[in-house]
């Protein structure tokens, strides 16, 4: 799922090709099994997303070499670097504590960026900042995150 | 070159300019980036999930907002502007409830009906409405009613359900906290039923019974007298009205439920073989394959009469080409069926069509019908299992029969111009619309290749 939606970001249409895939998954096991499933998934999705970005015509995606290298890169980076399943649901835990501990303007930073799904320069206006400051302040808070979550599973290592 | 945890970011939030994409891909040829790219998108999810735990905690934008419009002038602008802010937040809280009694009265559309003519009916809270065109939103409990001569199509909001309703269809649709209902009254829906939430399937209602999916390709067809269910991708449970135990029906097969609660499930037909009623036939027809056998079944008038009405099991044919079967077994539940084999311009009524029947009274015939015009029959005596041929070459279609498979008689050969493009088939008709005749047929062959005239 987060190739989709690090592909995609728009997380509706994430969420439609996320169904797509499982439709089509369902049906081909169906008709026999697949040697490798991870691999399947990812050509499905890459496709129904090349023809999203194909079919947005607002979007500032444009379908050239340059994305399609990108897209072939990200192929390989899953290819090559499978998360251990075990450790997402503590890192999640873990996340959503990093989170909930934020001071409320970071909350309501993290809100418009990710419930509102507003684009950088729609959180500046209505913050009343320059698109620059919104875009470092992401940057720093998820920087900020990901140092939190690590603190937390190194203590969850020592404690197990 | 920008850091690539930078180019990653501005990537995420759709900041990216040609030149940093550019860079990006030149970061990702080293593996160490590659890893550092899926962590990142690994953490965006799971960030979006975490903001998502949190949301109801953190106070309102608007909250927010206000703190950062704390007025910082004196005096006399500071009081004006809080005469202004008291007015301003007065409007917002009149248009908050404005807004909240206009949805608690209107409930939120669910889905959208698409190709709405004026033989449309929709009745939307306890009121019926015609005369509508082209899109109509739905919302829970509407009941749709296809009295158009062709197809309307449901769209539903926030998945990739897509289905159809046929002319003299009916249903109501609704949604509610144990997710998505359909009840089909009459009439066919086919389409794909979108992913489903975990734990909530879709429920499709017929007169027989509940039809559950949590994702599926499939074409539902419903009547007083019967409900035939087709699952062409994805899986269906079936719960008959009786309640005793549910039923799995898989991708590619296909179930039937009467009136009687009594059910059968068994193998669609594979492709390029299709089945379809033609013409106006009363009880569905059905086609299914038993190892090689073609079991077909078929009500309507006949193929002899004006306005033809069978089943047909068939497969395009472009130019020359013979099929071949043995009718192994014809029962009529009353009356006089025929069973066999047919080539035809159209699956419309009318259309021209050369076939080759065996009859449950004992014979064959071959029956010539062009589009506008009278049937021309060769009648001749026979008993069943036998094997018949029905063959075109150009403009002209023979039918031969044999006794063993190997030796053919020719029967006759009728001058019949039709479309380069035509369809052959298997053709069951019980000649009584209310009644099912089912024959079997094995083998069947096909082949599209001029043919050896004997």
């Amino acid at each position: 799922m987060s190739y989709i939606h690090g592909l995609v970001r728009d997380p509706q249409a994430a969420e439609d090709v996320y169904q797509e895939v499982w439709l089509r998954l369902a049906n081909q096991i169906e008709h026999g099994s697949i040697q490798n499933q991870d691999g399947w998934c990812r050509q499905v999705a890459r496709n129904l997303i090349i023809q999203i970005w194909r079919k947005q015509k607002s979007s500032k995606v444009v379908v050239d070499s340059t994305l399609l290298e990108f897209v072939d890169c990200v192929d390989k980076a899953y290819e090559e670097n499978l998360s251990a399943e075990g450790a997402w649901g503590d890192r999640q835990r873990a996340l959503n504590d990093c989170v909930a501990s934020l001071p409320e303007k970071s909350k309501q930073l993290l809100l418009l960026k990710y419930d509102e799904s507003l684009p950088i320069l729609s959180i500046a206006a209505r913050l009343r900042q320059s698109s620059s400051a919104i875009a470092k302040s992401l940057v720093r808070l998820r920087h900020a995150l990901m140092q939190c979550v690590e603190k937390k599973l190194k203590l969850l290592e020592l404690e197990s | 070159m920008k850091p690539l945890e930078e180019l990653i970011q501005r990537w995420l939030d759709n900041e990216l300019s040609s030149d940093e994409f550019r860079e990006l891909n030149q970061h990702l040829q080293q593996p160490g980036a590659r890893a550092r790219l899926q962590r990142e998108f690994e953490f965006e999810m799971e960030l979006s999930e975490a903001v998502q735990a949190v949301k109801s905690e953190s106070s309102s934008v608007a909250a927010f907002q206000s703190i950062q419009d704390e007025p910082n002038s004196s005096g006399g602008g500071r009081r004006l502007l809080s005469i202004l802010n008291f007015w301003r937040l007065a409007f917002s809280a009149a248009a908050v409830c404005l807004m909240w009694w206009w949805w608690a009265a209107a409930p939120a559309p669910i889905a959208s009906l698409e190709a709405v003519t004026e033989a449309v009916r929709i009745q939307h809270n306890g009121e019926w409405k015609g005369n509508l065109k082209g899109r109509v939103e739905l919302s829970s409990g509407d009941t749709i009613e296809n009295l158009g001569p062709s197809n309307v199509i449901v769209v539903y909001a926030n998945e990739p359900t897509r289905l159809w309703l046929s002319p003299s269809g009916s249903m109501t649709l609704s949604r509610n906290r144990q997710g998505t209902r359909i009840e089909l009254r009459q009439g066919t829906l086919a389409g794909t039923v979108g992913y489903q939430p975990n734990g909530y399937p879709m429920v499709l209602l017929t007169p027989h019974g509940e039809w559950r999916t949590e994702a599926a390709e499939l074409a539902l067809e419903a009547s007083v007298r019967s409900t035939r269910l087709e699952v062409k991708r994805g899986f269906v449970a079936f719960l008959n009205r009786d309640g005793d135990g549910t039923v799995m029906v898989q991708a590619g097969h296909l179930a039937m439920v009467d009136a009687d609660s009594k059910w059968v499930v068994s193998p669609l037909i594979q492709e390029p073989w299709q089945s379809q009623d033609v013409g106006e036939v009363g009880l569905a027809g059905t086609a299914r394959l038993e190892g090689n056998q073609y079991i077909v079944q078929g009500t309507g008038r006949g193929t002899r009469v004006g306005d033809n009405s069978f089943h047909y099991v068939f497969q395009r044919l472009c130019g020359n080409g013979e099929i071949t079967t043995r009718v192994v077994k014809l029962d009529a539940a009353q009356g006089t069926a025929s069973a066999g084999l047919m080539i035809r311009e159209s699956l419309k009524e009318p259309s021209s069509q050369m076939s080759l029947m065996v009859h449950s009274s004992g014979s064959l015939s071959f029956e010539r019908r062009p589009k506008l015009g009278n049937n021309v029959d060769r009648v001749t005596s026979e008993s069943m299992p036998c094997w018949i041929r029905l063959a075109r070459h150009d403009d002209f279609l023979t039918g031969f029969k044999s006794i063993d498979g190997t030796n053919w008689v020719q029967i006759g050969s009728q001058f019949l111009p039709m479309s380069r493009d035509v369809y052959m088939g298997l053709a069951v008709t019980s000649s009584d619309p209310a009644h099912l005749a089912t024959a079997t047929f094995n083998p069947v062959s096909a082949r599209s290749q001029p043919p050896i005239l004997h």
